[in-house]
C-alpha cells in the first residue's frame, strides 16, 4: 500500500478518443470507478485510453473530478454535499445540450456515479413541466408514430392522462 | 432519431436526446414521475421503447407491491401476466378490499400509499352498541357503501 502522501504526488495519464494527454492527481483519476479499479488492478502504466471521450468532453469531466476530489472538504457534519459544492454543481452543469449528453455518456463509461447523477437530473429537470409538444421541440425529436398508434398509446395509459 | 454531427476528430457526436445510448436515457427516465414518463412514451417510438423497460417502473413501485397485487381484486391468474408498468397502472386505481370496506391506491405523482376505510369498517371502543347511536347519511359519504372521508395517506 502506498502511502498517501506518495500518492498524492503520483500522477496518472488520461488520453481521450482524439489523442490528447491529461496528467491528473491519483485522487482526481479515482472520482472514476473504472479508472479506480485500473489502479487497483495494476494497469495503469503509461497513460491510460479513453476510446469514447474526447479531449473536450475529459477536460470537462476532470474539471468536476478535481473539484470533488476533496471529498471531505465537501461534505456538511451529515454528509452531504454543502451548499458551496451544489452551487458549484449548478453553474458546472449548466451547459449547453451537445455538451450535456456528451458529459452524461462519459459519466456511464467511466463511472462516476455523482456526476452522472448530476447530468441525468439536468435533463430531468429540462423536462419537466413540458407537454409533448414541447419537450419533441426542445430535444429535436420527430414524431414517428402514425395517429392509430398514438390512440392506442393514450388507450393504454388513460390514468396518466386524467 | 435526432440529427449527428461529425466532429474534427471524424467522431459522430450526439445532438440530441435520442442519440444517447439506451441504458442513459433510462437513467433520466428513472428521475421522473409516472405522468412524465407517460408522456415521454408519446415522443416517438425509440422512446415510447425506454419508457416501457421494467427497470423504471419497478423503481417506481413501493417495496411491498406484491403483497398490494394480492389485496387488489382481480383474478389471480390474469394479474401474473402484468410487468412492472401494468402493476402500477393497476395500484393507482382505486381498489376494494375486506368486503368492500376499505379501498387503497397509489398517488400517481409520488406513488405514496392512500387508503379509505368505510365507517362499516371501524369500532367504536367502549359504545360499539348500536342502541347509542346510528348511521347518519350525508352528502360527502359514497353512496354504494358509505365510504367515508377517513383518509389516511402516507409518504412517498
Amino acid at each position: 500500500m502506498m502511502s498517501l502522501a506518495a500518492q498524492k504526488e503520483k500522477k496518472i495519464v488520461l488520453r481521450s478518443s482524439d489523442g490528447e494527454e491529461f496528467e491528473v492527481e491519483v485522487a482526481t483519476a479515482r472520482q472514476s470507478k473504472m479508472i479506480s479499479n485500473m489502479i487497483n488492478d495494476g494497469c495503469v502504466e503509461g497513460s491510460i485510453p479513453l476510446f469514447n471521450v474526447d479531449a473536450r468532453t475529459l477536460a470537462k469531466v476532470i474539471e468536476y473530478c478535481r473539484r470533488h476530489a476533496g471529498a471531505t472538504r465537501i461534505l456538511d457534519e451529515y454528509d452531504n454535499p454543502n451548499e458551496e459544492i451544489k452551487s458549484w454543481d449548478a453553474t458546472y452543469i449548466d451547459v449547453h445540450q451537445t455538451i450535456l449528453y456528451d458529459i452524461l455518456q462519459a459519466a456511464d463509461y467511466l463511472e462516476i456515479k455523482d456526476l452522472l447523477d448530476l447530468a441525468c437530473e439536468q435533463v430531468a429537470n429540462i423536462i419537466r413541466g413540458k407537454h409533448v409538444e414541447e419537450i419533441r421541440n426542445t430535444f429535436n425529436i420527430k414524431n414517428d408514430f402514425t395517429v392509430e398508434e398514438e390512440k392506442e398509446i393514450r388507450k393504454q395509459h388513460p390514468w396518466l392522462f386524467e | 432519431m435526432g440529427a449527428w454531427v461529425s466532429s474534427m476528430d471524424g467522431r459522430e457526436r450526439p445532438t440530441g436526446l435520442g442519440d444517447l445510448p439506451e441504458s442513459c436515457v433510462a437513467e433520466v427516465l428513472v428521475r421522473l414521475d409516472p405522468p412524465e414518463i407517460g408522456r415521454f412514451a408519446r415522443l416517438s417510438r425509440t422512446f415510447r421503447a425506454a419508457a416501457s423497460a421494467d427497470f423504471v417502473w419497478e423503481a417506481k413501485l413501493p417495496a411491498n407491491y406484491r403483497y398490494l397485487m394480492e389485496k387488489a381484486p382481480g383474478e389471480e391468474s390474469s394479474k401474473h401476466g402484468f410487468g412492472p408498468r401494468e402493476i402500477f397502472a393497476k395500484l393507482c386505481r382505486p381498489n376494494r378490499f375486506d368486503a368492500d370496506t376499505k379501498e387503497f391506491w397509489l398517488e400517481k405523482y409520488t406513488g405514496g400509499f392512500c387508503m379509505l376505510i368505510s365507517s362499516k369498517a371501524l369500532t367504536i371502543t367502549g359504545i360499539n352498541d348500536q342502541r347509542y347511536w346510528n348511521y347518519i347519511p350525508t352528502n360527502e359519504s359514497r353512496a354504494a357503501n358509505g365510504l367515508v372521508g377517513l383518509f389516511y395517506k402516507t409518504g412517498a
